[in-house]
């Protein structure tokens, strides 16, 4: 948990414009290695956008992104992929005619440079048996089978963290895992983000909810209007004014 | 005899197979229409020919085509779709790739003119045949329906079994997604276009072979032809794509048998409209394509 002195990951001064509108404005910060960073910020504060630069689905406007050191603004997002940045999306975006099994095999890196590996490897067998332990940890392992667009909305939430795990990254961006959960269905997320913390050299959660955010981040970056407006402990943040006004203000007014 | 019909059929019906799966792969990984496709299936029967003519063994021909038609495949995919991916590029890239077809077509009638060509095969392969329960069958006509099948029960193999079919598979549901799982959508396009340009190709000298010449104008005919095949099987589904090949082989053959063989043609396109209007998805798709939704 200790934060080595290079950063996993180093926002500087990112600009994203979409035909004028400024979405992201001037971000900057770092991803220390080991932490659990917790990115908040009201609907429209610009945190999806900022993943989705990060991942290579939007280009940015200006600024860059470092992965330990080096440049990473403009790689496609395959080879992010393949470096180790993984993400989930907030609304949920699984293979669906695909098995569960098939959901994680088809983001495992070892496959993906090997295109016949499954069907002449000798190997096949270790690689299935890690897929099949992701979805054990996630308790997916009976629905391995099933097609993935006919699971519950809680299990397509967990098998979009096992995919997003598959690769073994080394990054990963959770984007609001926990949208449309109970109380026990976060319980057991929270639970399963720490199972897997260990394998990962960083996490970043995006999560509306106060307390499950408190409750795994080691930091928090607070995001308004495509802007970081904070950044500490989050008991320190959640003391700051301009953190209650801008953030929490507005979420009592969505609920 | 209306064995040999119905086995003549199949045959057939196997090259539209072919044909109909290079389109539904393409259009399953892009959800648009490759109409230079039609005549790169074409091209293959000259090449075949050609090679067969300069000396080379039936095996050889068959490969070099599926080389030249691949390579062509992909020039095809870069320069009639690569700028064009997005979802509102439909019209485009079906001009562009219409245009590209009717740029090859005009090449083979400029190279190899506008009459058939006819392909040398040896005497004992033409007359070769197998006597099955009093019925005869061309050796060379199961020779090709044999290596259809084979060709095409390899692609479902590899589509449903392998890393890279789970790739193209993963394209086709969302590229965005699949590249955020490290998938390079632009390899696997390419990959698709040269798999269905190279079966196509195969499909080309399959028919030369057939029917024992080589001719220009089966890229409006019969490429065109197993178009409609892969909307009556249904939009981007292999398994529709085949039966619906096999089916359209067979009913033709019988319409010749019973003597309304000039009906085929225009059977068959009214057969896709009245598909279309009464079932979008398909006669054999498990599910609705994205165009079928629409």
């Amino acid at each position: 948990m200790i934060a080595k002195s290079e950063p996993l990951l180093a926002i500087r001064d990112l600009n994203k414009q979409f035909r004028g509108l400024t979405a992201l404005d001037g971000v900057s910060f770092d991803i220390a290695q080991g932490e659990l960073l917790g990115l908040i910020g009201p609907n429209g504060a610009g945190k999806s956008v900022l993943v989705n630069v990060v991942s290579g689905i939007y280009g940015a406007t200006a600024g860059t992104v470092s992965f330990l050191g080096s440049d990473i603004t403009r790689l496609p997002s395959y080879q992010l992929a393949r470096l180790g940045i993984a993400r989930t999306f907030q609304n949920i975006r699984l293979f669906g005619r695909m098995t569960v099994l098939e959901n994680v095999l088809v983001a495992d890196k070892r496959y993906l440079t090997r295109p016949f590996r499954s069907l002449f490897a000798k190997g096949a067998h270790d690689d299935l048996a890690a897929a099949e332990d992701l979805l054990e940890r996630v308790d997916l392992i009976e629905k391995r089978d099933a097609l993935a667009g006919t699971l519950a909305y809680g299990e397509a939430r967990r098998l979009e963290i096992a995919r997003a795990l598959a690769g073994g990254p080394r990054l990963l961006f959770l984007d609001e895992p926990a949208a449309g959960m109970n109380e026990r269905e976060m319980q057991e997320l929270a639970a399963v983000i720490r199972s897997f913390r260990p394998a990962l050299d960083a996490i970043v959660l995006i999560e509306h909810d106060v307390a499950l955010i408190s409750e795994l981040s080691d930091r928090l970056v607070v995001m308004d209007s495509g802007k970081v407006i904070a950044t500490g402990k989050p008991v320190d943040v959640f003391a700051d004014p301009r953190v209650v006004e801008a953030y929490l203000g507005v979420e009592e007014c969505d609920d | 005899m209306l064995a040999e019909q119905i086995v003549n059929g199949i045959v057939m019906g196997s090259l539209y197979a072919l044909i109909a799966q290079g389109y539904t792969l393409v259009f399953g990984v892009l959800d648009k229409l490759n109409f230079a496709h039609g005549e790169i299936f074409m091209l293959g029967g000259y090449i075949g020919v050609s090679s067969v003519a300069l000396g080379a063994s039936i095996p050889l021909a068959l490969l070099l085509v599926m080389i030249v038609c691949g390579a062509l495949g992909l020039l095809v995919e870069f320069v009639s779709f690569r700028k064009f991916r997005s979802h509102d590029a439909h019209i485009t890239s079906a001009l562009s790739s219409f245009a590209f077809g009717l740029v090859v077509l005009d090449l083979v009638q400029k190279s190899w003119g506008t009459e058939p060509v006819a392909i040398e095969l040896p005497q004992t392969l033409r007359v070769a045949n197998l006597e099955f329960l009093g019925v005869h069958f061309s050796l060379v006509k199961l020779s090709i329906l044999g290596i259809a099948l084979v060709l095409m029960a390899a692609l479902h193999l590899a589509i449903a079994r392998t890393s890279l079919g789970r790739s193209i598979r993963a394209v086709a549901e969302s590229a965005t997604s699949a590249s955020l799982y490290g998938i390079n959508v632009t390899r696997v396009i390419q990959l698709v276009f040269l798999l269905a340009s190279a079966l196509a190709g195969f499909a080309g000298v399959a028919l030369a072979i057939r029917t024992g010449f080589a001719s220009s104008d089966v890229g409006f005919t019969l490429g065109i032809k197993a178009l409609a095949i892969m909307a009556i099987g249904g939009m981007g589904d292999l398994r529709g794509a085949f039966l619906g090949g096999l089916m359209i082989g067979v009913l033709e053959a019988l319409a010749f048998q019973w003597g309304f063989g000039q009906l085929a043609d225009t059977g068959v396109w009214l057969f896709m409209i009245f598909v279309l209007l009464v079932r979008p998805t398909g006669l054999f798709a498990a599910r609705s394509s994205k165009e079928a939704r629409a």
